[in-house]
């Protein structure tokens, strides 16, 4: 599925977070791996991708399907993804298990049963067996990341968006989850993330889109990105993430 | 430091007493002595102690202790009502209905219920002609309960993120199963304890009642004084009786606290 944005702009007060971003991935790149600087407007751009913002101008395709900016259709648009965000946005009055299952009933009207066994499979996939019954405040950072991601694949979202998962964890955790995330980009799971994990992002890509002051100033293919980077800020920013790792 | 040292207690070689003994111990011991101080007090002093004169009139009073819970009940349900709808209004975004709402609030919590009760009765009722005084009273209780109630419906509903509300969308939630779901679980859960406390103060708030000569504990247990000829004897046992509804209440709310401070 390929993703073809124009001109995208999303203005907050006078500060532009988007300034007419535009690019294409091919259909094959499985994995995006947003990068820039701080500031430069990655979650924007994931939060218009994911339907979870609406832009002030401009036009997303997923696929074939232009993405519509009506409440209803931004919600119909919504539930055809998963997120998880830099900080652990669980449900804190539920369990981990009703953090995965509920939304599977609710929203994707599930029975009780499957719900159950689908959200259960997926947090045994991610090593959460020991922990289903368990509020979020008793797991670890790590933990709670494994189950935002779990609630996030188990409804087989047609395209999983990662906005600085590991942002909020110290390097083992980090590990971890980073390893999970490669085995779904690995898989048949459509991704979209934003990291300054650079190692992480050189082994898991497909495409890297590169973002500086709300725009999109390089669009390639992961391994000529990494190769050689056109511009300076890239080329500055590869080298300062790499320096020492 | 203080929980390692527990531990050792509790796990090392039986400690000596247990927690829970040594309180219920202390407790007893304090009781005891302060009963003895207060015997001690009443028995140097010329009073003539008539306690048969209570105890014949102890349906009456039961009466009243019945009517006050009642009263309690009634006006806790009312209050919540009007919290709820002073909540709303606060938040509405219709400005009239913000300011009334957030005027109400203000003029009740600003203003002692006392002064509430005198004027809600014998200015405003009597004006409209409503003489019935207990539902007069329990509307005016509720009203003022409600506005402290609002308060804490308010902060609770506000402390709930903006990225609680961000994930309730992510997960493809819509309005009504964000309230449901996100919402209303984790305000209510917040609001809890605070709503129990209160609950606490309107049953002894609802003694004001008395003063519009609403039939509750202790308007009658006033009357019952007034008509043995005894001063003070009645008042024991009001003390008593108000503490047999509270103690429960804040029981309840001291472990919906303790409960709810473990979960977030
Ligand atoms: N809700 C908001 N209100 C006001 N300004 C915002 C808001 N969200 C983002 N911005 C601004 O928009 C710009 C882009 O923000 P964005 O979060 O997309 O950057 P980012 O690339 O994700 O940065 P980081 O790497 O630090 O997460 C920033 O300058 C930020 O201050
Ligand atoms: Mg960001």
């Amino acid at each position: 599925m390929h993703i073809t944005v124009t001109q995208l702009t999303k203005q907050y007060g006078a500060h532009l977070a988007l300034d007419g971003a535009s690019f294409n991935t091919p259909d094959d790149a499985g994995c995006v791996v947003l990068l820039g600087p701080s500031g430069s407007g990655k979650s924007t751009l994931l939060r218009v991708l994911g339907s979870l913002l609406t832009p002030d101008a401009g036009e997303v395709l997923m696929g074939e399907e232009r993405l519509l900016w009506n409440e209803a259709d931004m919600l119909r648009q919504r539930r055809e993804n998963g997120f998880v965000f830099q900080g652990f946005n669980l449900f804190p009055h539920l369990s981990a298990l009703e953090n995965v299952a509920l939304p599977l009933r609710v929203v994707r009207s599930r029975s009780d049963e499957t719900a159950r066994r689908t959200a259960l499979d997926a947090m045994e996939r991610f090593g959460l067996g020991p922990h289903v019954e368990k509020r979020p405040a008793e797991l670890s950072g790590g933990q709670q990341q494994r189950v935002a991601l779990a609630r996030a694949i188990a409804p087989q979202p047609r395209l999983l968006l990662l906005d600085e998962p590991t942002s909020a964890l110290d390097p083992m955790m980090t590990q971890d989850v980073l390893d999970l995330i490669r085995e779904l980009a690995e898989g048949v799971q459509r991704i979209v993330l934003s990291t300054h994990e650079i190692a992480f992002a050189r082994k898991v890509a497909d495409w890297v889109l590169f973002l500086d002051r709300g725009k999109v100033i390089e669009s390639c293919g992961a391994a000529e990105f990494f190769a050689r980077p056109i511009t300076l800020l890239a080329q500055h920013f590869v080298e300062a993430l790499t320096r020492y790792r | 430091m203080f929980t390692s040292w527990r531990v050792v207690a509790w796990n090392g070689r039986p400690a000596e007493m247990s927690e829970s003994r040594k309180v219920w111990l202390w407790s007893a011991a304090l009781a005891l002595g302060c009963s003895l101080v207060v015997v001690v007090l009443f028995s140097a002093s010329e009073y003539q102690w008539h306690w048969d004169s209570i105890w014949q009139r102890r349906e009456l009073i039961a009466r009243g202790w019945v009517a006050t819970a009642l009263i309690s009940l009634a006006a806790l349900v009312l209050s919540i009502v009007f919290a709820l709808l002073l909540m709303a209004g606060q938040r509405s975004r219709v400005l009239p209905m913000c300011l009334f709402a957030r005027g109400v609030v203000e003029i009740v919590r600003g203003t002692p219920l006392l002064v509430q009760l005198l004027v809600g009765y014998y200015i405003v009722a009597n004006q409209l002609h409503l003489n019935a005084r207990a539902p007069v009273g329990i509307v005016i209780l509720a009203l003022f309960e409600g506005a402290y109630l609002a308060e804490i419906f308010r902060g609770a509903l506000e402390s709930i993120g903006a990225s609680q509300l961000e994930a309730a969308r992510a997960v493809g939630f819509d309005r009504r199963q964000t309230w449901r779901f996100v919402i209303l679980p984790q305000a209510m859960r917040r609001a809890l304890p605070g709503t129990a406390g209160q609950l606490v103060s309107l049953v002894k708030d609802s003694s004001l009642l008395s003063v519009i000569a609403v039939d509750e504990l202790t308007h009658v247990v006033q009357a019952a004084n007034a008509a043995a000829y005894t001063g003070l004897e009645g008042f024991v046992p009001l003390m008593l009786l108000y503490l047999a509804l509270t103690l429960p209440l804040s029981w309840w709310a001291r472990r919906l606290e303790a409960r709810f401070k473990y979960e977030t």
